[in-house]
């Protein structure tokens, strides 16, 4: 492997968490030329990743005003687009990653394919009947199976890009820094930082609206903080609106923190030195989750919570439980940090519109484990179920089952809330099943008289109106649906051929889908049984 | 959308450029009566014009000069930008073509060469210009040279608010490329519609390089920034 193309087009934030794969792709490859291809408008993060060999960009911003400005000739977007992409078809790839799943990229990385028929195409493209492909499974986990996720994801993008490239991003390289700017913040914040004073980043602000903390609240925050014995410092980016929401911030409060003003190479070195960062769902949690730093992320707005959220198992995720309240408090915030610089030792006293998390590892994936707030308990169990399943499909060994499930159950507040959501997913799974049995059923008769064709067409309908939601019930099906929809439109009898070997499997995996919740269940009477047996025990210790 | 022809007809700039001297011994070109610097001083009077800019060119190292007259204003900003950008780059636009001559004739003060004049025979032609369209989309600063610009407003205001045709074969003229031209020209007739030419596309059957590459054109000019 000598030459390796990662096509990343999305914003910043994103770009800094794909460079955790990135390094980790450069690590499985070492001899290997990693490049990147990004949009230039966020390319100034990309110097940060380690080991790349060259950053190729598009302008986004020129395409768009060539493109949509009624000065210009659309011709010339058509040539800033054809000149920008020339470099990557003048030598051979030997494989193109595509780390986006939109239109843009599979289509961009289909065209640099169609240039050389040797190179190996990883992630999502566009085949040559303009259909989706998924390099694999976990590619369409990417493309197929998050998406229908919602605010409720399985996985983490992160863990599946590294399923996806067979990688892991567990201990990479963090990103670089500037050794100068490393120094100064080390000797600056060493000052700051005397026994058990800690430097605590605060991040005041946040380029989507509603996701931000807000002034009124940072303001809080950075007094409560200095209260307690520690040092606060608001991270804000150099320009003139930030300096003004600083300065906002200043106005409401006595205690004066430190405003740290910087571009993201500085940032990196912020982020690196500091003891524990405060930030909303923005580019700043990215930097700390590449250096290790712990943070408390509060999740607000359209932020899509598990499936770009911190993996940091150091760090805490807060989450407003009710959406369109959008809120977390400064208590909520500030007992988090208590919790999180105890190393969790303290109490988590949470609002009851607050929600809070803790990452933990579990096969090579960050699983969100519930550790304080009100939540709804069904979202924890099809969660921890979908994940534990989608693993299953991957994976013949299986013990992480029972590690969600210990998930699952901690996040039960009854026996009752446990066992009514076991049943109701077993009757959920069994109707799919038979859906499931009642098309390939159409399909038999269908092979036999083809002119019951509707009846199968109908019957692959009722299956598919099954991938509304992402549960448990329906995840097979998602990839099953998946799977259908990239059939090329060869002849009846091929295409008859794959549906039934993809209904047999889809049949297997609800199987699969039925034996997880019994041995859920029974993990469930055994952990009820033990945790009475511990009671009973510690009443006869208390007896005596 | 109907086409302003005049964008394409030549600009005939007749009245002719006087030249007098100022009182402090340097060149001002007057036209229909009009001095187009201070007769007194025009360089005093260009730190004055360029001065109102400063905020802005802390910001910004691009800027677009709606005319050139003796270009002691361009010079002003020149020397402004040298104190305040690392890099800038300044692009004039001068319609008379004669005024641009008659500045080099004089040359009342030199440029840098990150300086660039540009006049044409037609607004359509400093359109087909790449470099001013590439420093265009740059969304560079607009600083208006108010005598050049009261003088030749009709085209300052037509220049500005310019509408580039659409048609198929209007925007495969700037495309370079000989297989991505032909190709564009398959999707309809020349007088076709641009977007609706490639909307059409061709059927999903056998997609090769240049459908995918019209896709990602098409997908990455969609949206919002």
């Amino acid at each position: 492997m000598n030459r390796i193309l990662i096509v990343h087009l999305k914003r910043f934030g994103d770009l800094i968490s794909a460079g955790q794969t990135i390094t980790a792709i450069k690590a499985k490859h070492p001899h290997a030329e990693v490049s990147l291809l990004c949009f230039e408008e966020f390319s100034s993060v990309a110097r940060l990743i380690p080991g790349l060999k060259k950053t190729y960009t598009i302008s986004r911003n020129t395409l768009l005003t060539l493109k949509n400005g009624k000065l210009y000739n659309t011709g010339f977007a058509l040539e800033e687009l054809r000149l920008r992409l020339m470099p990557l078809i003048e030598s051979p790839w030997d494989k193109i990653v595509n780390l986006t799943n939109d239109l843009a990229s599979a289509h961009l990385c289909s065209w640099i394919a169609c240039h050389d028929l040797n190179v190996s195409l990883e992630g999502i493209s566009i085949d040559q009947h303009g259909l989706a492909v998924s390099s694999n499974n976990w590619a369409s986990v990417f493309n197929d199976v998050l998406p229908q996720a919602g605010l409720n994801s399985p996985f983490n993008f992160r863990d599946v890009w590294a399923k996806m490239m067979n990688v892991s991003d567990q201990g990479v390289a963090p990103l670089l820094t500037n050794p100068r700017n490393e120094e100064t913040v080390s000797r600056n914040f060493q000052t700051l930082r005397r026994g058990n004073i800690k430097v605590i980043g605060i991040q005041a602000t946040c380029s989507v609206e509603g996701k931000g903390l807000g002034a009124e609240l940072v303001a809080r925050l950075a007094e409560e903080i200095s209260t307690d014995g520690h040092r606060p410092v608001l991270l804000i980016a150099p320009n003139e609106l930030e300096r003004e929401f600083a300065s906002q911030i200043l106005e409401q409060i006595e205690y004066q923190p430190i405003v740290v003003e910087s571009d993201f190479t500085a940032l990196s070195s912020v982020i690196r030195n500091l003891d524990l960062l405060i930030t909303p769902d923005t580019v700043t949690k990215h930097f700390a989750d590449a250096h290790g730093t712990a943070c408390i992320e509060v999740s607000l707005g359209s932020s899509p919570v598990f499936k770009q959220a911190t993996m940091n198992p150091k760090s805490v995720l807060l989450s407003s439980k009710d959406r369109s309240l959008n809120q977390v408090s400064a208590d909520d915030i500030l007992s988090a940090t208590t919790f999180s610089l105890s190393n969790g030792k303290t109490k988590l006293e949470l609002g009851q519109h607050t929600t809070a998390y803790r990452p933990v590892k579990i096969a090579d994936t960050t699983a969100y484990q519930v550790i304080g707030g009100s939540y709804n308990q069904d979202d924890e169990f099809n969660r921890h179920a979908t994940s534990a399943l989608i693993l299953k499909m991957d994976q013949s060994e299986d013990s992480f089952v029972d590690d969600y499930a210990l998930l699952a159950i901690k996040a039960a507040t009854s026996a009752k809330s446990f066992t009514n959501w076991i049943e109701q997913t077993k009757e959920q799974s069994a109707m799919t099943m038979k859906d499931v049995l009642h098309a390939i059923r159409a399909l038999l008769q269908m092979s036999e008289n083809p002119r019951k064709s509707a009846e199968f067409i109908e019957s692959l309908d009722r299956l598919f109106a099954n991938t509304e939601y992402l549960l448990p019930a329906n995840v097979a099906v998602h990839f099953f649906k998946s799977k259908v929809e990239s059939l090329p439109p060869s002849s009846f009898q091929q295409n008859t051929k794959s549906i039934e070997e993809f209904l047999f499997k889809l049949k297997g995996d609800l199987q699969h889908t039925m034996n997880l919740l019994s041995q859920w269940h029974a993990l469930w009477t055994e952990s009820k049984f033990e945790s009475r047996k511990q009671r009973q025990a510690e009443l006869t210790q208390e007896s005596l | 959308m109907a086409i302003d022809k005049t964008i394409c007809t030549p600009l005939n700039f007749l009245s002719p450029i006087e030249v007098k001297l100022s009182k402090s011994n340097t060149s001002v070109p007057v036209v229909d009566g009009i001095h187009l610097h201070s007769i007194y001083n025009p360089s005093k009077e260009a730190v004055g014009l360029i001065a109102k800019y400063e905020e802005a060119l802390k910001s910004q190292s691009k800027i677009l000069v709606l005319g050139l007259g003796f270009g002691y204003h361009v010079w002003q900003l020149e020397s402004l930008l040298g104190r305040l950008q690392k890099n800038w780059e300044i692009v004039v636009i001068e319609p008379d073509v004669r005024m641009h001559e008659a500045f080099k004739k004089h040359a009342p003060v030199e440029f840098s060469n990150r300086t660039r004049i540009v006049s044409e025979n037609s607004i359509s032609e400093f359109y087909d210009d790449i470099k001013l369209v590439r420093f265009m989309a740059a969304k560079p600063l607009l600083i208006p040279h108010a005598a050049s610009f009261n003088l030749r407003e009709d085209f300052f205001k037509k220049f500005m608010s310019f509408n580039a045709s659409n048609e198929l074969s209007d925007v495969v003229s700037k495309v370079h490329d000989v297989n991505l031209r032909n190709y564009l020209l398959s999707l309809g007739e020349p007088t076709d519609d641009f977007d609706t030419a490639i909307s059409r596309g061709k059927s999903q059957a056998n997609l090769a390089h240049q459908d995918h590459f019209i896709n990602l054109f098409k997908e990455l000019t969609s949206g919002a920034r």
